[in-house]
């Protein structure tokens, strides 16, 4: 999905800065984290949701390298400072735009993303049925196939080449 | 055999590969998207030179601008090194700055007494400044016009035309 994805950001090479931006702009939301251990859990979420920006493939949590270490650590400061997770993702997005997240966002054209295995799966599933209902609806189907000495011919080479199979070896 | 489901089939593929590849064919890069941040104000700083020197956002209003992102461990970034040399001796109205992306500032200013320097660069602690530009990765160029609106954003090395072309519309 993730490939998927990053072919699908660069081939449409849409943005989402239509999107009302979420960022400091605003106030948080939220209330502030009342234990480091509560900023750990919201932050761990956090960079599993966003792309590591110079690295592509990993999320901020994997990567190792200084901008996703930056990023760790700002995301970090705005859930201490009590900004939502939305309020957070919506901090990046309104500057990387939704390449920044690892899963495309469930709006707009990405519905086509989301829905694409499922529909083609639907649709091969319907195809196979009308097959299936057609070879069974086909005239003579069930038909036992006639013996060979039911099969004639009036030319004689035919009518002893069946004879000769008939009889056997 | 049937021909036309064999045919169907192929050509669902084909189609499929076709959408696919358009993207890796064409040779784009996810960082060369253009940046949503295009067409709107440039996020504000407040960040010390080189040479100390405090530059701010506030003290560039009504000034076209030229910020780069570069580090010295980036190689496309000294190949484009001197275009932006050459473009800040040509347009000394226009404002250049870079700023170091990820990289120590002593070894920053050993690569410019070398390789020459004509405008300051900035030094960025904690990457936030980047992180506002949404910059993904070095060389990027941000053209800023005097309303301080970001015209274009350039996720490559640039070129004297490139410039050229730019700083002519944010002028």
């Amino acid at each position: 999905m993730r490939a998927l994805w990053t072919i699908w950001m660069v081939g449409v090479a849409w943005s989402s800065s239509d999107e009302a931006a979420v960022g400091l702009d605003t106030p948080a939301l939220g209330v502030p984290p009342a234990t480091e251990v509560e900023v750990d859990a919201q932050v761990e979420v956090l960079t599993t949701r966003l792309r590591c920006p110079v690295c592509q493939g990993l999320n901020v949590a994997e990567s190792r390298s200084e901008a996703a270490l930056a990023m760790k650590a700002r995301i970090r400061e705005l859930v201490a400072q009590g900004y939502t997770q939305d309020q957070v993702v919506g901090y990046f997005t309104d500057r990387y735009g939704d390449w920044v997240l690892l899963e495309p966002p469930r709006t707009g054209v990405n519905w086509v993303l989301w829905s694409g295995p499922a529909g083609l799966l639907a649709l091969g599933g319907v195809l196979i049925g009308f097959r299936l209902r057609r070879t069974a609806a086909t005239p003579g189907r069930d038909e036992v196939p006639p013996k060979r000495s039911d099969v004639s011919s009036e030319d004689p080479y035919v009518a002893q080449l069946l004879a000769e199979l008939e009889d056997g070896p | 055999m049937n021909w036309k489901v064999l045919l169907s089939g192929l050509f669902g593929i084909g189609l499929l590969v076709a959408v696919l590849a358009v993207p890796i064919l064409k040779g784009t890069d996810p960082h060369a998207l253009p940046s949503v941040l295009e067409g709107r104000k440039a996020p504000g700083f407040l960040l010390d030179s080189l040479e100390g020197q405090t530059w701010s956002s506030d003290s560039l209003v009504g000034k076209p601008v030229v910020m780069n992102f570069w580090a010295t461990w980036c190689g496309p970034c000294k190949q484009e090194h001197p275009a932006l040399l050459a473009a800040a001796r040509m347009y000394p109205e226009v404002v250049f700055l870079g700023v170091l992306y990820g990289d120590e500032p002593a070894k920053a200013q050993r690569y410019l007494a070398r390789a020459g320097a004509a405008y300051p660069t900035l030094v960025d602690p904690a990457q936030r400044t980047a992180m506002d530009f949404g910059v993904g990765g070095v060389p990027e160029t941000f053209f800023i016009d005097r309303q301080g609106q970001i015209v274009k954003k350039v996720a490559q090395p640039i070129s004297m035309g490139e410039i050229s072309h730019w700083v002519e519309a944010i002028q």
